[in-house]
């Protein structure tokens, strides 16, 4: 079972920490994705896996075998570690053909004639380049010089591949192509991929599981919609979701765990926990954590406020309101528009809401809310 | 008349006018002399009267074709130092690849220690004038057989063996060690800017170590080498002062020498025809460096990140290794100078006796029975002339030529892709092809006359700047398209939707932010301009003598004090400028194309 256990890594390059004692296990045939800003990290902790990179301390474990250890002076080469890897920039030979590229890992292996060529068959019939065999790579547009990419990492059939941001040199629309593919590649080979993007929405769309990172630490290491819905963190609720979590600052007025009452620049809130009662001291501050689509607009909403501005796009229409002072975005779903500067009524319906520490960003709970009359309305 | 007014409108942007302005120039000055030189291959010269019977000057005659190729003395003209020259060539490609190649790929690949040192001392021996070495070399190995014998002699007792000391040997190394600097910073740079990925892919294929320098580093490198070998091959094919200095005394003949030779001596026609025949084979090599870098799996893309490279271990030979490459460097760098210092004081060389030390090549007042009473070098007004003379012509070379390549920059990159652009861009890199003896040549033959408007230019400053000038065109044109190119449309193009001047707008916008790219189109033209000898030899006259030429004159005579005292002074001029100009502006010679 090709189960990747990361123990304790750290890595230093001089006085600057990349990586602080990441601790993950990436469970065998699971689709899991590196997420996170650039510099974060996830690159790096890709090419310490694959033996690119070697930790400054740790021990990493693939399919049960130890491939590095600091404590036991153990590092075997990326040759022995059975691994494929798929580069940014996919890394192709340019003075090799497309053929030339995909069998060069199984001369390395000893192929025989016969197999290698059944492997290049099946290869370019699974990843649609049979006509391009003969081709160099400056001959080939970026969605083939990526599938060509993908035919050579998979050749020698590697249980554990890994993929360093590998739609992000694609246009919009072949990458949306491309994500598919990937999950069904993932599916079809039956191996255990782990996957490096700052794009959220492919974390999101694509993982079994996601490892969000930030500045070397990982800030949250689990399902897409886990994350989406459970965040332990305030970085984790604004990195994930698109539009952005509205964040508005918050004071406690009433410490009162069965009445809790916050109080914003424009708002009165009245708090109410999903389950368990924290405990909260008067004049602590907060921030809270509104999803956009926990934001409905009806003609009848309780709350007054303005349309700032709307950006239909035909499925959903995003539109920024004002009330007061405080801007919030909200996504009504279906083809509709609102007219900019009109009025229209809000409400907040949902019972998760996220309170986070100001201070420290984690997560004090989630609950429902409701707004004091006397503090809204008038815009 | 829509005619008219196309041109109209086409002439109402600059960078036409000076598209238009620069080919016309330019064909006059390159593509124009060729042609001549053509002509004077069939004319009888006035020193050649006699051995043409019945001729008059000017007449037109087969006779140098037919003596140089098929004539009975044939072999000695012509076919002989063709022969060596191509030898040398060959061989000088080899050492300087070699050696380039392997210092490129230690510092860049490997753990070695003194980096940045290595570099820069590497970098030296193509600074400094190529027939620097050479001079250390007799200084160190010459022996007995032209005179007083060398520093190895004087301190081992051993008499250096001829083929050692002169000849074909001494010329491909210090040939080679002058243009290994070359290879070293074009393969250097193709390893340091090739994408890591690539190997680290075939890393993770379980490649070997071997196998992937075997198979993907090499590969890749190849073109660039390919590249790298015709130049050198060219650059080594028309050099002069290194096979003059070092095989004239076993009389080992090059083309570049004969040139000189018959072009001095009586039968000019011969040495219009060896110039034709080395421009041939110069456009040749840039022919068949066309065809290889535009062939179908070119490597365009070869770059990428590559911050963090795997280097090779070299483990236990690794303080060793580091410690031999840099007494190695030294050896051919700085050792070489301070021979020169301490030559320029001995009254004959290969005595090491505190006697025979004196100051008097310096600042003495010449004494009748030493070298015909030449006064010391810091006292001798030619050497002061000479000096001056070396020092306007390379102002003036580099003002020159660093303008007109930057508005060759500015017209080709403007133009892209149309024939007028390229047919510029090619136009102005022609001169780096043509030797540079050979192109003295073309041009003693094209203004020894009067043409058209131009009055003969022969024994004028004028005609020894408007060469310089051509010549290193090609360094000062690609900094500019460079620079240019660099820069992109889009910073002109915002200035001139507020209506800024063209003027304004390269004066205040294009050169203040390329600066150092700019500058190095100036400097480099100055530093090669400074170091020339084969170039402008064929042009001076007596009252148009430069710091080179009288060197070579000194060195001919054997007055090793004073050609050892001056290469001293032109070595640490062009390096003490190339360090000032590199810390204040970032540019640096070493960046350029080779010469």
């Amino acid at each position: 079972m090709p189960e990747i256990i990361i123990k304790n890594a750290t890595k230093r390059f001089g006085n600057v920490v990349a990586i602080e004692n990441l601790d993950i296990v990436i469970e065998d045939k699971g689709f899991v994705t590196l997420l996170g800003p650039s510099g974060c990290g996830k690159t790096t902790t890709l090419r310490m896996i694959s033996g690119l990179e070697s930790p400054t301390d740790g021990d990493i474990y693939i399919d049960g075998k130890l491939v590095f250890s600091s404590s036991k002076g153990i590092d075997l080469p990326p040759a022995k570690r059975n691994v494929g890897f798929l580069f940014q920039n996919y890394a192709l030979w340019p003075h090799m053909t497309v053929e030339k590229n995909i069998t060069f890992g199984l001369e390395n292996l000893k192929w025989g004639k016969a197999d290698t060529k059944h492997r290049v068959d099946e290869l370019s019939e699974l990843l649609r380049i049979e006509d391009m065999l003969e081709r160099y790579p400056n001959e080939l547009s970026g969605g083939q010089q990526q599938r060509v990419a993908i035919a050579r990492t998979l050749a020698p059939n590697p249980k554990v591949l890994f993929m360093d941001e590998p739609l992000s040199n694609l246009d919009a629309k072949l990458r949306i192509e491309m994500r598919a593919e990937l999950k069904r590649l993932h599916l079809e080979t039956n191996s255990t991929f782990v996957y490096v993007t700052h794009d959220q929405l492919e974390a999101m769309t694509l993982s079994s599981r996601i490892c969000l990172m930030k500045e070397g630490r990982v800030q949250q290491y689990a399902a897409p919609l886990e994350i989406y819905n459970h965040p332990t963190n305030c970085f984790c609720a604004e990195f994930v979701g698109n539009p952005t979590i509205n964040l508005i600052d918050v004071e406690c007025c009433k410490d009162d765990p069965e009445d809790i009452q916050l109080v914003s620049e424009d708002f009165h809130f009245y708090f109410k926990p999903v389950s368990g009662l924290p405990t909260l001291r008067k004049g602590a501050k907060f921030l809270l954590g509104l999803r956009p689509e926990h934001i409905s607009l009806t003609e009848n909403g309780t709350i007054k406020s303005n349309v700032y501005s709307t950006l239909p796009s035909g499925m959903e229409t995003i539109v920024i309101i004002r009330i007061k002072e405080t801007y919030l975005t909200s996504v009504v779903f279906g083809g509709l528009d609102f007219k900019v500067d009109s009025e229209i009524g809000m409400s907040l319906s949902s019972d998760n809401y996220f309170l986070f520490d100001k201070s420290s960003g984690s997560l004090i709970t989630a609950g429902s809310l409701s707004v004091d009359q006397k503090y809204s309305g008038e815009p | 008349m829509p005619a008219v007014h196309r041109v109209k409108t086409l002439l109402r942007k600059p960078e036409n006018v000076i598209l238009l302005c620069l080919l016309i120039i330019l064909t006059y000055l390159i593509l124009l002399p060729l042609f001549s030189i053509v002509g004077d291959t069939f004319k009888v010269h006035s020193s050649e009267l006699m051995r043409i019977k019945g001729s008059e000057t000017g007449d037109f005659t087969t006779y140098h074709w037919k003596s140089i190729f098929i004539g009975k003395y044939s072999r000695n003209i012509f076919y002989k130092p063709l022969i060596n020259t191509a030898l040398v060539a060959i061989t000088t490609c080899f050492i300087a690849i070699v050696l380039g190649g392997i210092f490129a790929w230690l510092v860049t690949r490997t753990d070695i220690q003194f980096k940045k040192l290595i570099s820069s001392l590497f970098i030296l021996p193509y600074i400094m004038p190529s027939w620097t070495l050479a001079m250390a070399w007799l200084n160190f190995f010459k022996n007995t057989y032209v005179g007083a014998p060398g520093f190895f002699t004087a301190l081992t007792g051993i008499q250096t063996p001829d083929w050692f000391a002169y000849g074909f040997f001494p010329i491909t190394v210090v040939l080679g060690l002058h243009y290994a600097p070359f290879a070293f910073i074009l393969i250097g740079g193709i390893l340091r800017n090739m994408d890591a990925n690539l190997e680290e892919a075939a890393q993770i294929l379980k490649a070997g170590r071997w196998r992937i320098i075997r198979k993907i580093t090499i590969p890749i490198v190849l073109p660039a080498v390919l590249s790298t070998i015709l130049l050198v091959f060219s650059s080594a094919m028309s050099a002069f002062a290194v096979p003059a200095f070092l095989g004239s005394p076993v009389r080992f003949q090059v083309l570049t020498t004969q040139l000189f030779r018959t072009l001095n001596g009586m039968s000019p026609g011969y040495g219009f025809l060896i110039a034709l025949v080395m421009i041939v084979i110069g456009a040749l090599i840039l022919t068949v460096n066309q065809i290889l870098v535009g062939k179908r799996k070119s490597f365009a893309t070869v770059t990428g990140k590559s911050s963090n490279i795997s280097l090779v271990n070299l483990k236990k030979i690794r303080t060793p290794l580091s410690i031999i490459l840099l007494v190695f460097l030294l050896l051919i760098t700085i050792v070489p100078l301070i021979t020169f210092a301490v030559e320029s004081f001995m009254v004959s060389s290969g005595s090491l006796t505190a006697e025979n030390f004196t100051t008097m090549f310096w600042n003495g007042e010449g004494r009748p029975d030493v070298l015909s009473g030449e006064p010391g070098i810091l006292r001798n007004k030619y050497i002061y002339i000479g000096l001056w003379n070396s020092v306007r012509l390379s102002v003036l070379v580099s003002l020159l030529a660093g303008s007109i390549g930057l508005l060759v920059g500015y017209a080709v990159v403007k133009k892209r892709g149309t024939v007028g652009a390229n047919t510029l861009d090619r136009l102005s890199f022609f001169p780096y092809l043509l030797p540079s003896m050979a192109f003295g040549a073309i041009y003693l033959s094209m203004f020894a006359v009067r043409r058209g408007f131009i009055p003969s230019l022969y024994g004028t400053f004028a005609i020894l700047v408007l060469i310089g000038t051509v010549k290193y065109l090609p360094f000062a044109s690609r900094a500019g398209i460079n620079a240019i190119f660099q820069l992109g449309r889009e910073i002109e193009e915002a200035a001139m939707i507020f209506g800024v001047s063209w003027w304004k707008r390269m004066v205040k916008i294009i050169i203040p932010i390329q600066k150092a790219g700019v500058l190095s189109g100036f400097l480099l033209p100055f530093i090669s301009s400074m170091r020339e000898l084969s170039l402008y030899i064929l042009l001076v006259t007596p009252s148009t003598k430069i710091l080179t030429t009288m060197l070579f004159q000194y060195n001919e005579k054997g007055w090793d004090q004073y050609a050892n005292a001056i290469i001293l002074f032109i070595v640490l001029v062009v390096i003490s400028l190339n360090l000032v100009v590199n810390k204040v502006t970032g540019a640096s010679i070493d960046k350029g194309i080779g010469g």
